[in-house]
């Protein structure tokens, strides 16, 4: 499965994840602290999203797991353009480093609706390429 | 028109019974058709997951407060998105039951995969691994990545509260249907069960810094996307990885790997040509054009070569010994081609990206900067597995001896009286250059055969695989 059905299943695991993720915020948006599998996911999407220097150029791109991945953060990069989505990083950060409980609540319903968007535009990816495959 | 709790209702209960559809086919009980053990497991596994996912849904409906509807539809639109999410998951699982459905023990070939499996079993981390085969209508074992759905059905799982686990040691591959007897072309297999180990070992990890640094030297000056590195990151990794899968494949069974790519791909058929300086330009050189997926075939090839061209390996010396003996004096057409491969120079190598042409050569120039860490990894995974070269030297006479009589090879008696159980390698490697080079050695002893005649050399060549086959069946014994 590789080449275009690759990517396509890339966009079906990005759905995944992105979903995977909303549950883990759910939590934290009713108050729950961010547990470790959450965090280390935040985080990830944090550097992902993040601009790098040409020091952590290399660093970057080792990287691996959630949110590394072309498929996964050209899809972030499109909604957040589509959204208006200015400060990601900054939605992020605010949810990672515990600012207080109603404003770490408030971000997470932010990522929340946002990643509903990356969702969304990850399985249209997936049905768009099952177009191209069937026409 | 607002949502509504009906309308998700609706779609919930559409996903059930499609859901129901699918796995209903997973319950195989005992009797006919029946499965090996394997296959079994990715079944239940599928039914459990079925269950699962239904039971999911149903706590999905009872927590989605209809009053959402009303006073925050986006939100209740979001969280109903997951019944698509769902659904879209389990239609490309759909698309890989029913091959597995379809690859029953009469359909699959066993002693080929028992034994490779074997043989991988000794790879560190490796130990406890088997594998459930699917069937494709696909020919081309090297675009099947059934691996993938291994990691999909995973992943499928992590979104469903108490799903079960997939089972880590629990590998899938694939084969195409009308090659469930065949076993020279299934020699492709052990490349399929290298995605394995790439994905178990994770040895992404070990190559992705190579990757990273030929990255940084080869962009170097370059105004990029802001994506563009990511991009080309993964797309070498994709080459890389096929590559490992290759040389895994060398290590784990030998070259006649290399004999079923060539025989697959009729590459000993290229026509050769001659440049405007008057040389001549293989025919392989006409397989030196890199795809957004794999490597060129030439390309693959080369690094065949030079992996079996390896101490550690000592390969090429071994099948190449026609000047050695007297009545070894014949050289399969396949070993010419490897040859000429090996001997292209880096610059035939091609690659034309359709979405990002201005990367096309930045790509290339990556891979081949990076591509040499991959035989270190595989060299690495297979530092406790001897290649067994050594035990095809000592035993390839006597098993094309007994395979020229029509006699199945499970007990090897050496004109010394010595008697030794044929290894794997010895023996499917043995059986391959005998089905290459001397095949008419034994269509002469027939009477009535005809060396010249293909219906003969098809029915003889299908005997020698039959009984490999059976040495193979019998060794496990």
């Amino acid at each position: 499965m590789r080449g275009d059905s690759e990517s396509r299943s890339r966009y079906l695991s990005l759905a995944l994840l992105s979903r995977r993720t909303i549950e883990g915020l759910r939590g934290v948006a009713d108050g729950v602290p961010v547990g470790p599998e959450l965090e280390e996911s935040l985080r990830k999407l944090l550097a992902g999203v993040s601009s790098v220097s040409d020091a952590a150029f290399v660093t970057r791109l080792e990287a691996s797991g959630a949110w590394t991945r072309f498929e996964e953060l050209s899809t972030l990069d499109e909604v957040k353009a589509e959204t208006g989505t200015d400060d990601l990083s900054g939605v992020v950060s605010s949810i990672l480093s515990d600012p207080g409980e109603r404003s770490r609540s408030q971000s997470a319903k932010l990522l929340i609706r946002f990643l509903t968007a990356v969702e969304g535009r990850a399985l249209q990816r997936y049905t768009d390429s099952m177009e191209m495959q069937f026409a | 028109m607002p949502p509504t709790i009906e309308a998700v209702r609706h779609d919930a209960a559409a996903l059930h019974r499609f859901i129901d559809s699918i796995a209903s086919g997973c319950k195989v009980t005992g009797g006919s058709p029946s499965y090996t053990e394997p296959s079994t497991a990715f079944f239940e596994y599928i039914l459990s997951l079925s269950e699962k996912t239904k039971a999911y849904l149903d706590q999905f409906l009872d927590d989605l407060d209809p009053q959402l509807a009303y006073a925050d539809p986006q939100d209740f639109c979001g969280r109903a998105q997951i019944i698509r999410n769902l659904r879209l998951n389990w239609f490309q699982l759909h698309e890989l039951i029913q091959p597995a459905l379809d690859a029953d023990t009469l359909h699959v070939p066993c002693a080929l995969v028992n034994a490779l499996t074997a043989r991988l079993q000794r790879v560190k981390g490796l130990e406890n691994v088997r594998f459930a085969v699917l069937h494709t209508n696909q020919l081309n074992y090297f675009q099947i990545g059934a691996s993938n759905l291994r990691s999909f059905a995973a992943e499928i799982a992590t979104i469903i509260p108490g799903a079960p686990a997939f089972d880590k040691n629990l590998g899938i591959i694939a084969h195409p249907y009308s090659q469930s007897s065949s076993i020279f072309l299934n020699f492709a297999l052990a490349h399929e069960m290298g995605h394995f180990a790439f994905q178990e070992r994770a040895e992404a990890d070990r190559i992705r810094p190579a990757i990273a640094n030929a990255l940084k030297k080869t962009i170097a000056g370059m105004t990029l996307g802001s994506r563009d590195p990511e991009w080309c990151r993964d797309r070498v990794l994709g080459w890389c990885e096929e590559i490992y899968c290759d040389l895994f494949a060398l290590w784990l069974i030998g070259p006649c790997f290399s004999f079923s790519f060539i025989e697959i791909f009729a590459l000993s058929r290229l026509v050769p040509s001659v440049s405007p300086t008057g040389d001549h330009i293989p025919g392989i050189a006409k397989a030196a054009t890199f795809t957004d997926s794999h490597p060129a075939m030439a390309f693959r090839i080369r690094e065949h070569v030079r992996f079996l061209k390896m101490k550690e390996l000592g390969w090429w010396d071994e099948i190449n010994e026609k000047a050695n003996e007297n009545d070894r004096l014949r050289t399969s057409h396949y070993l010419t081609v490897m040859a000429e491969a090996e001997g292209l120079p880096k610059e035939v190598f091609k690659y034309q990206s359709q979405s990002k042409p201005a990367l096309s050569p930045v790509i290339l120039e990556t891979f081949l900067l990076a591509v040499g860490e991959v035989s270190n990894v595989v060299k690495e995974a297979f530092a406790e597995v001897p290649s067994e070269t050594g035990l095809f030297h000592d035993q390839r006479g006597v098993i094309e001896k007994y395979l020229s009589f029509g006699v199945v090879p499970s007990r090897l008696v050496f004109p010394n009286g010595e008697v030794q159980i044929p290894a794997t390698v010895a023996l499917l490697n043995a059986a391959n250059l005998f089905y290459l080079e001397r095949l008419d050695l034994l269509i002469t002893k027939i009477r009535g055969g005809q060396a010249d005649c293909l219906e003969c050399r098809a029915l003889w060549a299908e005997r020698v695989e039959m009984w490999t086959s059976k040495a193979l069946e019998d060794v496990a014994e």
